[in-house]
């Protein structure tokens, strides 16, 4: 938990409450050296995220401080029927943190999505989506919702991506693209939206004014471009998961890049081949690629845009690159295997990442520090936790 | 210059809705816009100032008149003087001029199976508040129901009903900063059924007298036979100075004569031609039982007589109920075909009235007085999650078994620790077998099928579990020689669920032969033997899937069967004498011919008889039974959770158990009648089972309930008495303390296991209940 050279004296007296507070002082000062702190009372931050446990109907409210440890603060029900697994999937908290997004995957009868009150998290309304909803993007003004409808699960026809118009939770367009959509994020300056497809080895941008596919961007391996009209599904088309060749990228997330490279470059997870590819939204071309081991799933950039946090679902493990330099700086083990979800503090300081784990092992919630590049807190959730989205930082980071 | 119409930015917004219905926009300081076929009041603004970017559609619009801008202009902001708005794109802001959006023609009409193409068939167009057609403006448009879809520009029809087609257009705020805010319209969507090619009208099959009340019905009938919903049937009378008929077809004897009766829909006739007879009828003798219990059906007869005392057949009668008793209720039903039958003891009078003349019969219901007494045998828990469904039988070594399956949808904890002696056999026993990952540390993890050896019933003994890679062990089923078993699974951490087969060559020790996920890997969420057939409910497309399990360790899809109905869900399937009964939720319960050859369907490629659709909805389980008596019903149980009225389970308004038994007359399967119920008020039904004419029902919160379903159904079983007992689940003892979740019953060799999610597997006994000695 401490950089080098930083001597971190907590100093105490946690106030208890939702903002719990702690005297820090830092101070230069050589290894083992005792240095007398000043008296400046520094808050210690409390970093919030949102969890979904997928197998259990629950939310998770987890709060990070540094130095203290991480809790689950509350687990919120989101599922109706006790006896069935609604399946609560992809979790969005709104751009002003007012509200959060669940998606109940499963649903009965089809997907629908919950939205809440961020904080009390009260029920504030519900809607109906397409089959098996996963992740979501939201407008940065927190406007429109863009819902990926998975339908990993169904016949392997086409499906589509749903705009929800949030003060009212309508469902106002539904824009179909490929077969299983997943990984929806919109970029920084809120006018596309991103998702790849599973099983079509394509990239899709939606125009956020229109909401129509304003490109197409080819991911299978070796051909890579601009993705043509009238061209055939994927080499993964159909449902027969074994017989999928090994040279498929089977994309699983789309992330935009942040900091210089925003609203330009945006990086894809191949699940299938072990790589994230870097893709120029400009001239439509792979600019970059990283190799990442078994099954990158879910990407994050840090606000910064400096690193790029991929989880590795089959490697029980994420990878955490510098973008700048291109390179991979380390391969982190997670604490439980099916590793999901991450995503980074606003100061870009922490990774917050979800394990699913298998059957009755309950899933778990790592926190990563970015700059020690190891694993600084785990905690139990509950089953299969997956999507994970941050919420708040209390006192506000002042950068 | 551009201006926006400052009135029309005070647009104001939707209320927050859910479950994505849709809701008109108030514009409350714009006038309402014209009807779509007046003459525009004002032409719009020339559009080339608004620089209407090349991908935004442009519906087909009336160009607007040259100069007409001039005295909107006056009524719009400034944009240079409001810099904001000059951020908003011209679809966006040409939005704030926007009074109405509607479709044309005004109203949609679809035929089921048909599709309508947009820009082609019907269109949906934008209005300024003066009426004028706006080009330039983003429609989006959705449909949010079960009879229509829209599919890139086409709607197509699924089913007769009335729905919306819902349209919105992005505007920029009241506040003029800020995000484009969205205004929501809707369009009515009608979808009808293929044409009516024909019509027929029933026979009553009675005597038409002066003064006879009686109502005609009518079935349209469109191509290839098939009835006709929500068909709008007019009725009209030859003769009104005869015979009269209303709108709802109920015809009025006045004087003597030939009438001739028309029924009219779409355009196609059918008659009906009766002779109005004078009155002959002077009494009515009514006959039937003198003394019956609740929940008795008895039938009485009513025989109308003329002046000769000779009787008058047939003849329409009437038959009403009244009680002599002082209650809020009237305890007693009768019905047309003369059918009694009484919830509450006491005496009721009969009154059979047959044009005018009345008879009167008397009746004494008594107490059923079926009330028995449940003991509990033994109880199996194990492990700390909730325990689902059970199915008991006797293994090939002669022992009983019953298994268990389990999930973690309410999380563990709260179970007690297995016991000593159960634990160590367990363990030794336990062995993982369809493990693709192990636990922390590499150990076992995974939901699991428990083995319950219960050849003793007060001494459930846990012999094995079969742990699998899933979340959730909804069902377990064993074919009916107790050789091969089917699992379920959901939550699998690969997400390829399917089913597991097992061996049960040794049945307190199932081995997995085979797991088939090929096509099923959203989930299995039951499935049904049947022979070497096993039907299986997937998740994924919610339709049911046909397996050749005659090898159970290469099974093999061989068909499908499902509807197409945009949101369907489907539940469960049970098959009995080759007819397979399908729930399926809010489409109903649907009976196919999987083999019974009636009507030429096979195992593999099942043809529908029938189905019935109720207003509740959550169709959830089916079981068909005969009882004693020769009856053939068809117990349909709803599974009722988010209802206004639900108990909060939760802490949201609507959480809970709610639903019921629907009972139907099984004698005809084409023409499925509901004639019964079962219903405990405060709960909700689960699974059901039948034995020996009494009824098992694990009602949830209300635990396992035991009811008489003898002889002849009408009404409400709850309220006639016909429960024989009810048994609480809960237990302090248990994951959820003192909270009976009864799942799933049966009775077994003179025994009735019961699965509930909070406290496992029980074991009792029902008896007659025993009266205290009189001394």
């Amino acid at each position: 938990m401490r950089k080098a050279g930083l001597v971190v004296l907590a100093l105490l007296a946690l106030i208890p409450g939702e903002a719990a507070l702690a005297q820090v002082v830092l101070a230069q000062a050589a290894p083992g050296q005792r240095v007398a702190a000043s008296a400046a009372p520094v808050q210690a931050p409390t970093y919030r995220v949102y969890v979904a446990n997928e197998s259990s109907d629950l939310v998770s409210r987890v709060a990070f401080t540094p130095g203290e440890g991480v809790v689950v603060e509350k687990e919120i029900p989101v599922g109706i029927m006790p006896g069935d697994n609604d399946g609560a999937h992809g979790i969005s908290v709104s751009p002003d943190g007012e509200y959060w997004y669940v998606t109940i995957a499963h649903g009965t009868p089809r997907g629908y999505l919950w939205k809440f009150h961020a904080g009390p998290d009260t029920l504030v309304a519900r809607t109906r989506l397409g089959l098996f909803p996963a992740t979501m993007g939201l407008t940065p003004d927190g406007q429109f919702l863009m819902a990926v409808n998975f339908n990993l699960h169904g016949d392997m026809v086409p499906s589509d991506v749903s705009v929800v118009y949030t003060p009212s939770m309508i469902e106002v367009a539904r824009v179909k693209t490929c077969l299983m959509p997943h990984g929806s994020r919109v970029r920084a300056d809120g006018t596309r939206q991103y998702s790849a497809c599973m099983h079509s080895e394509r990239l899709v941008e939606i125009d956020v004014e229109s909401f129509e596919i304003s490109a197409q961007f080819d991911l299978s391996p070796g051909r890579e471009g601009p993705f043509a009209d009238g061209a055939e599904e994927g080499a993964a088309d159909g449902m027969d998961h074994a017989a999928m060749a090994d040279r498929v990228c089977s994309p699983t997330w789309v992330e935009p890049a942040a900091g210089v490279r925003a609203d330009r470059f945006v990086y894809v997870a191949c699940n299938r081949n072990g790589e994230v590819l870097e893709v120029d939204t400009e001239d439509w071309s792979v600019s970059r690629r990283f190799a990442t081991g078994q099954a990158p799933y879910n990407l994050e950039a840090t606000a910064d845009g400096a690193r790029l946090v991929a989880t590795l679902k089959g490697e029980q493990a994420v990878a955490v690159f510098d973008l700048d330099a291109g390179t991979e700086l380390g391969r982190i083990p997670t604490s439980r295997p099916v590793t999901h979800g991450v995503v980074a503090s606003p100061d870009s300081r922490y990774a917050f990442v979800s394990n699913e784990s298998v059957g009755s092992v309950r899933g778990t919630l790592d926190v990563i520090d970015l700059q020690m590049l190891e694993v600084v807190e785990s905690i139990e959730l509950q089953h299969q936790s997956g999507g994970i989205d941050f919420w708040s930082v209390t006192p506000p980071d002042p950068r | 210059m551009i201006r926006i119409a400052a009135g029309v930015l005070a647009a104001s917004m939707l209320a927050m809705g859910c479950g994505g219905s849709t809701s008109r926009v108030t514009v409350d300081s714009v006038p309402p816009p014209p009807p779509a076929d007046s003459t525009p009041a004002a032409p719009e603004e020339p559009m080339q100032e608004e620089a209407v970017p090349e991908a935004v559609a442009e519906p087909e619009t009336t160009e607007p008149e040259a100069g007409a801008g001039e005295a909107q202009d006056a009524e719009l902001p400034d944009l240079a003087a409001t810099p904001g708005l000059l951020n908003y794109s011209a679809a966006v802001r040409i939005g704030a001029r926007v009074g109405d959006v509607r479709a044309e023609p005004g109203e949609i009409v679809v035929e089921v199976g048909d599709s309508l193409e947009m820009g082609e068939d019907f269109d949906v167009v934008a209005y300024d508040r003066d009426g004028s057609p706006l080009r330039g403006v983003r429609i989006l448009s959705t449909i949010d129901s079960r009879f229509a879809v829209l599919d890139e520009g086409h709607i197509k029809g699924l089913a007769e009903g009335d729905t919306e087609l819902r349209m919105a257009i992005r505007v920029p705020p009241a506040s003029g900063t800020g995000a484009p805010e969205i205004r929501n319209f809707s369009a009515p969507l009608r979808v009808v059924g293929p044409p009516v090619v024909s019509l027929e009208i029933e026979d009553p099959g009675v005597r038409f007298f002066t003064g006879t009340v009686l109502q005609m019905e009518a079935r349209a009938l469109s191509e290839g036979g098939r009835v006709r919903e929500s068909v709008e049937i007019v009725w009209t009378s030859n003769r009104r100075r005869l015979a009269t008929i209303d709108e709802h077809g109920f015809v009025r004897g006045i004087r003597p004569g030939g009438v001739v009766i028309t029924a009219m829909a779409e355009g196609v006739e059918a008659t009906f031609e009766f002779e109005v007879e004078e009155d002959p009828v002077v009494a009515v003798e009514v006959t039937g039982a003198e003394r019956a219990r609740t929940g008795d059906v008895v039938r009485f007869a009513a025989l109308a007589l003329d002046a000769e005392g000779a009787a008058v057949e047939p003849v329409a009668v009437d038959y009403t109920v009244s009680s002599f008793q002082e209650r809020t209720d009237m305890g007693a039903s009768i019905y047309p075909d003369g059918a009694f039958v009484a919830e509450r003891p006491g005496l009721y009078r009969i009154a059979a009235t047959a044009n005018g003349s009345t008879g009167l019969a008397f009746i004494d219901v008594s107490e059923r007085g079926v009330e028995h007494e449940v003991s509990v045998v033994g109880r199996g828990t194990a492990g700390p999650y909730p325990t689902s469904d059970l199915w008991a039988f006797t293994g090939v070594d002669g022992r009983d078994y019953v298994y268990t399956g389990t999930h973690v949808l309410t999380g563990g904890g709260g179970m007690p620790a297995l016991p000593p002696e159960v634990a160590a056999a367990a363990a030794g026993a336990q062995r993982v077998i369809v493990e693709r990952r192990g636990g922390p540390g590499g150990g076992p993890s995974g939901q699991a099928m428990h083995v319950w050896d219960v050849t003793d019933p007060a001494n459930p003994i846990l012999t094995d579990q079969v742990e699998v890679d899933a979340r959730v062990v909804n069902d377990v089923k064993v074919n009916s020689r107790g050789t091969v078993a089917a699992i379920t699974r959901e939550g699998a951490s690969d997400r390829k669920n399917g089913i597991v087969m097992l061996d049960l060559t040794d049945p307190a020790h199932p081995v997995v032969v085979d797991e088939y996920t090929e096509t099923l890997t959203g989930g299995v969420h039951n499935v049904f033997f049947s022979g070497d057939i096993l039907y299986a409910i997937h998740n994924g497309t919610f339709d049911v899937h046909i397996l050749d399990v005659s090898d159970p360790g290469d099974v093999e899809e061989v068909g499908r069967w499902g509807i197409e109905s945009p949101g369907k869900y489907l539940h469960d399937i049970w098959v009995l004498d080759g007819m397979a009964y399908v729930s399926y939720w809010n489409d109903g319960i649907y009976i196919l011919d999987a083999g019974n050859g009636g009507w030429g369907g096979t195992p593999t490629e099942p043809v529908e008889v029938s189905h019935f659709a109720y207003a509740e909805g959550n169709t959830h389980f089916a079981f068909p039974y005969t009882n004693a008596d020769g009856h053939s019903y068809l117990f349909v149980g709803d599974e009722i959770f988010d209802c206004e009225e639900c108990i909060s389970r939760n802490g949201y308004p609507g959480d809970g158990s709610r639903g019921f038994v629907h009972i139907f007359d099984l004698e005809d399967p084409e023409n499925l009648r509901e004639i019964a119920r079962y219903e405990v008020p405060e709960a909700g039904a689960h699974n059901l089972w039948i034995e020996d004419d009494v009824m098992y029902v694990a009602y949830y919160q209300a635990g396992l309930r035991v009811v008489d379903v003898s002889g002849e159904l009408r009404g409400d079983l709850y309220k006639q008495g016909r429960e024989m007992a009810w048994f609480t689940t809960g237990t302090a003892n248990a994951q959820v303390p003192n909270a009976p979740m009864a799942w799933g019953p049966q009775p077994f060799k003179g025994h009735v296991f019961v699965s509930d999610m909070h406290s496992g597997l029980w074991v009792v006994k029902v008896e007659p209940k025993q009266k205290a000695p009189v001394s």
